[in-house]
């Protein structure tokens, strides 16, 4: 269970603000993409979400309950990052095992959980390597595989699919939507490209200069732009 | 005849053996001249040759305890090290990961306090050691080294974890790491042979400090510079017996800057972390 609600969310650095009043609410296992042109805000949005940037006024609720002054580790999300952000010194298992060490869950415990999600990501050959040692492709589910451990209710991509090349890229976007199915989770996906909008969206954002143009179905945005920019944003594919 | 690359080798070694030669000679000049009587010392390239003698090393037991002097050295330069580390790398880490516009500024306002020459304040600090009678103590010494080594400190640890993607801190945070956590579970294992480096120079920079400990200390707290010092006074210059000395002195840090010379050219060359 987890609805997202934002109202009236704004953000400033210094005199430039980069979030400009931001009403959104999102739905319990709703995969929302976010998209935009680059400096939109639309990470900046993200990670306002995750509790890594400060919400300068307006409210986050999470479930109802407002999160702004929740530190991120509390808000039952997990993020995945467009570098993957892997533990360089970590193993693969040590790196998908480090939130729930944090918590204090006993080792034996945290091995059976580990396992479990590594055998989905079919990751269990490699539990004993480094992030060094895997491949783009293996990185970006070890990544995924660390976000579910923590069995989050809320699931946060950042443009993870931009350093995986073409082919890879267009496979790791089917395996996100059956995840999606299968976690039965909310998340919410930013990207720069309408293409994975397109394909993997409920619903999609579409952000411009810190503003919301649109919130609407992939088909909804793409047969009624509310106006030239969303039009010509999506239409462009 | 040479190939082109085999040419490049033999020139570019015959350069790094001179310029090492060059470096490394005053120290086996001082090491050779401790071996010396007094009257070789002076005499020049006379002495090439000379029947090798411990009495300057007789000597310089008879007239001074060296194990009370080196574990002052000892005490004060690990102890001012591992305080300007603790104080340095939470400072590093709040200005790496999280910088507000004048984070340059401050980092410039840290280093300025070097460019301050110490006998410039000399007076007052030695009156504010007197007022809470600490002259002669080893925590006089241990302050002023962490305070002087800190800026150094801190810009090398800054460029260490300058390398380290902030994106990896902000996964340690959603995964529940506080900030001491990220330190010390993220950040400092990611950064060690920087940390063991910068460690390393500060020793070496706290043991071989003169100016301070000569003047704050005297005999109770007095490290292996001031001992050196003492044999550079009133009677005149006796060079045999400074170089034993001096040979005395750098000996323990040199052992300890080459067992750990790996550990310090890994640090100082210390890339990319992905």
């Amino acid at each position: 269970m987890a609805n997202i609600t934002l109202k009236s969310v704004r953000k400033a650095y210094g005199i430039h603000e980069v979030i400009r009043s931001v009403d959104l609410s999102i739905n319990d296992r709703e995969f929302v993409v976010f998209v935009g042109p680059s400096g939109c805000g639309k990470s900046t949005l993200l990670r306002m979400i995750a509790g890594l940037e400060d919400i300068d006024g307006g409210d986050l609720t999470i479930d109802g309950e407002r999160c702004n002054d929740i530190p991120p580790d509390r808000r039952g999300l997990a993020m995945v990052f467009q570098s993957y952000a892997l533990y360089p010194h970590m193993t693969v298992e040590e790196n998908m095992g480090f939130a729930l060490k944090l918590a204090g869950v006993p080792e034996r415990k945290r091995k059976e959980q580990v396992h479990k999600v590594a055998e989905t990501l079919q990751l269990t050959q490699l539990l004993a390597r480094k992030p060094k040692d895997l491949s783009g492709g293996q990185r970006q589910r070890v990544a995924i595989g660390r976000a579910i451990v923590r069995n989050p209710k809320v699931f946060l991509f950042d443009e993870p699919l931009s350093n995986l090349d073409a082919s890879l890229r267009v496979r790791m976007r089917g395996e996100l939507i059956k995840l999606h199915r299968q976690l039965d989770a909310t998340m919410i996906y930013v990207t720069h490209d309408q293409v994975e909008a397109m394909t993997m969206a409920d619903r999609i954002v579409v952000l411009n200069q810190g503003r919301i143009e649109q919130v609407g179905t992939p088909l909804e945005l793409y047969r009624h732009p509310k106006n030239i920019f969303v039009a010509g944003f999506l239409g462009s594919t | 005849m040479l190939s082109a690359r085999q040419r490049t080798t033999l020139y570019s070694g015959i350069a790094g053996w001179t310029l090492a030669l060059c470096l490394f000679f005053p120290i086996f000049w001082m090491l050779v001249t401790s071996f010396k009587t007094e009257a070789e010392a002076i005499g020049g390239m006379n002495s090439l040759f000379f029947v090798p003698t411990l009495e300057n090393y007789t000597a310089i037991n008879e007239r001074a305890n060296y194990a009370s002097y080196l574990l002052n050295s000892v005490v004060v330069s690990f102890t001012a090290t591992v305080l300007a580390l603790a104080i340095a790398l939470p400072t590093v880490y709040s200005m790496v990961f999280f910088p507000t516009g004048r984070t340059k500024d401050v980092l410039m306002w840290i280093l300025s306090t070097k460019m301050l020459p110490p006998v410039g304040v000399l007076v007052p600090i030695y009156l504010m050691f007197k007022s809470v009678h600490l002259i002669d103590s080893r925590a006089a010494l241990i302050v002023v080294y962490t305070f002087g080594n800190l800026p150094i400190v801190v810009w090398m640890l800054y460029s260490f974890f300058k390398d380290v993607p902030g994106e990896i801190i902000e996964a340690s945070r959603m995964d529940g790491a506080t900030t001491l956590q990220q330190i010390r579970l993220i950040l400092v294992p990611l950064t060690l042979p920087g940390i063991a480096s910068t460690g390393l120079l500060s020793v070496i920079l706290c043991w071989n400090e003169a100016f301070w400990s000569i003047n704050l200390t005297s005999t109770a707290a007095a490290p292996l510079t001031s001992l050196v010092a003492s044999f550079s006074s009133p009677e005149g210059l006796f060079w045999a017996k400074l170089s034993a000395v001096s040979s005395l002195a750098v000996a323990p840090i040199i052992l300890f800057g080459w067992i750990t010379q790996k550990q310090l050219v890994r640090g100082l060359t210390f890339g990319a972390v992905k």
